[in-house]
């Protein structure tokens, strides 16, 4: 655990923050996440789970990194966060659990995010987008070698909300060169019903799905709903969720997700076929057909 | 900074509690954990449990309630998977155990103590998260029979780990003794719950859950001062310690060695700030020796009752 300093806190309409601490270097993987909260105190007593956006190297510290964290006003937790000042101390434990797998064979990404679960799909554009940047610019490495065979990766996301302001990070994901599809249930912006059918539209008109992935976070009712249309296409799934959990390092074994159960596992099992796994640790990034919707 | 308790010397008053800690290897990477005094890992019963169904966790004001419903792999993959690690270490290792009836506490104590690597055993008297777990440890007839039992089916120090959710914790402590546990560890959690106002349902699938944290440690250090005075057998104090002086208040209570818990969730290095932090007090105060604080709060006509001898610090 590093105690870090709140670097700065931008709100966006009307209960969404970007919230930047000042870290020593951190690498993470998309879909990774880091335990915060304020330090010295033990109201809220429990630290809470935030995906990691982007890590990202300060301008004006020498060796300094930043780790940004974006969040939705939920319950104590966050309203201490939103409540700190810069300067403000913070313990931050990270980055934890095992982030969503890119695989070489990937050649098109398929995010798709439904309100505050965009951090991480974020995140997986950001990192696809850099590592085309990298191969262009060096001739050496396997990986790169590799990737430039495959050629670029494309990625799309479909990122829906209940209105205009739940649909965030458009701009970052632009940036990062992905083709964004927006969905809203009151039609604000974008098509007016769910994310999930832009998927499913999208999905009906691609010819071939070689190489397609779709990785997805966000509400559990679209992420059981995104599983189930990956599986009617044949489609590699990972899912992010979520669980209130007290430790984020697989210690206090509360965060348990219900995954489906081999016949060897409920053979030695004896007494029930109930499994679990801790999104923590064995997550948060899951392989769909993994868990026991 | 060493103590000896049932029998097992220790580099240093300070465990892990049960439930808290894993199987050890979750904390690895964070620490060097020979510089624990004692181990104990999550309880281990006959069979596999899958634990309870979630949510397991709900915060509290100082503190959280969890149901984790003793999800463990069971003995034989206890024995088989996480005790070649922890054999690696030299902190002394002892081994949670809870059994449905009082054979199966038996039959376990007899399993661990033909594994090499054990160092003693703690019994598990006082879960309140799975059906029939609290029996054991709220009626002293049951906490005698439960302890002879395991008394008489092991060579290895035994440890009865007492609850609070008794009326009188000396009637439940003095019958552990007098079955011959050669330590008590208390308190485990308090049977606790809270109510979610937009559901108007308990947080809980099960409704209930044990409360750990800073929140009950008043209720643990009272419970230790209340023991310390009727039995003999050491004590291990457990309940909310999250610093140094957490743990000192115990000793002075009457706890020989102490058990960090919850505080491993918020910070997986606590044990080692907390082993720091009594380092400092006797320092501060000059004690030459951490026994020296063991019961140092209990007055002197109560103590000599008991086993608690420590001396008063010396005037400067």
């Amino acid at each position: 655990m590093q105690q870090v300093e709140v670097q700065s806190l931008q709100r966006f309409h009307p209960d969404y923050f970007l919230q930047r601490f000042t870290s020593e270097s951190l690498s993470f993987q998309p879909g990774q996440f880091v335990m915060v909260k304020p330090s010295g105190l033990f109201d809220p007593f429990l630290p809470r789970a935030y995906s990691i956006l982007r890590v990202r190297r300060e301008s004006n510290r020498k060796g300094g990194h930043m780790v940004e964290i974006f969040y939705k006003l939920m319950g104590k937790g966050s309203r201490a966060l939103s409540r700190l000042k810069p300067g403000d101390r913070v313990d931050l434990l990270g980055p934890l659990g095992n982030g969503y797998h890119v695989p070489p064979s990937l050649t098109t990404a398929l995010l798709v995010a439904g309100g505050i679960g965009v951090p991480p799909v974020v995140a997986l554009a950001e990192m696809l987008a850099r590592s085309q940047f990298t191969l262009r610019g060096s001739q050496q490495g396997k990986t790169n070698r590799r990737s430039s065979d495959k050629g670029r990766r494309k990625v799309v996301a479909f990122v829906g909300g209940k209105t205009s302001d739940d649909v965030l990070c458009l701009t970052d994901l632009r940036k990062a060169r992905a083709k964004v599809h927006v969905a809203t249930e009151d039609g604000s912006v974008g098509h007016r019903g769910l994310v999930v059918d832009l998927l499913e539209a999208h999905l009906k008109t691609q010819t071939s799905r070689q190489g397609l992935i779709i990785y997805a976070c966000g509400p559990h009712a679209m992420l059981h709903a995104v599983a189930q249309i990956a599986d009617r296409f044949q489609i590699p799934c990972q899912v992010s969720l979520e669980a209130s959990m007290a430790c984020g390092f697989g210690a206090c074994m509360g965060c348990v997700i219900p995954v489906k159960q081999s016949v060897k596992e409920q053979l030695a099992a004896r007494q029930s076929t109930i499994s679990y796994k801790l999104c923590c640790k064995d997550g948060p990034a899951f392989d769909a057909r993994e868990i026991a919707w | 900074m060493g103590v000896e308790i049932a029998g097992i010397p220790l580099k240093n008053p300070v465990m892990t509690a049960s439930g808290t800690f894993g199987y050890g290897d979750e904390f690895s990477s964070f620490f060097d954990l020979n510089a624990l005094g004692a181990i104990i890992v999550k309880t281990v019963t006959m069979h596999p449990r899958p634990g309870n169904a979630p949510p397991r966790i709900a915060e509290t004001p100082g503190g959280m309630l969890n149901s984790i419903g003793l999800q463990n792999v069971g003995i034989d993959l206890f024995l088989k998977q996480k005790l070649p690690f922890l054999r690696t270490l030299t902190t002394p290792l002892l081994v949670n155990i809870a059994g449905k009836s009082v054979e199966e506490f038996a039959d376990l104590a007899k399993r661990l103590s033909d594994a090499e690597g054990v160092a003693g055993i703690e019994v598990n008297i006082s879960c309140p998260n799975v059906a029939g777990g609290l029996d054991f440890g709220t009626d002293p007839r049951l906490t005698y029979e439960v302890v002879r039992s395991v008394r008489q089916a092991t060579p290895l120090p035994v440890i009865p780990k007492l609850s609070p959710n008794v009326t009188d914790v000396t009637v439940i402590a003095r019958a552990a003794a007098d079955a011959g546990a050669d330590a008590l560890s208390l308190i485990n959690t308090i049977v606790g719950m809270v109510i979610d106002l937009d559901s108007r349902r308990p947080k809980l699938p099960g409704a209930t859950g044990g409360l750990s944290g800073p929140a009950i440690r008043p209720v643990a250090v009272r419970m230790v001062w209340e023991v310390a005075q009727v039995v003999k057998t050491p004590i291990i104090g457990i309940g909310g310690i999250m610093t140094g002086n957490d743990a000192v208040e115990f000793l002075l209570a009457g706890a020989t060695a102490v058990q960090v818990g919850t505080a491993n969730f918020l910070d997986p290095l606590a044990p080692m700030k907390v082993l720091a932090g009594i380092e400092s007090y006797l320092t501060l105060h000059r004690f030459a020796a951490v026994t020296q604080l063991v019961g140092a709060a209990i007055p002197s006509e109560t103590r000599s009752k008991s086993n608690v001898h420590s001396p008063r610090p010396k005037a400067k």
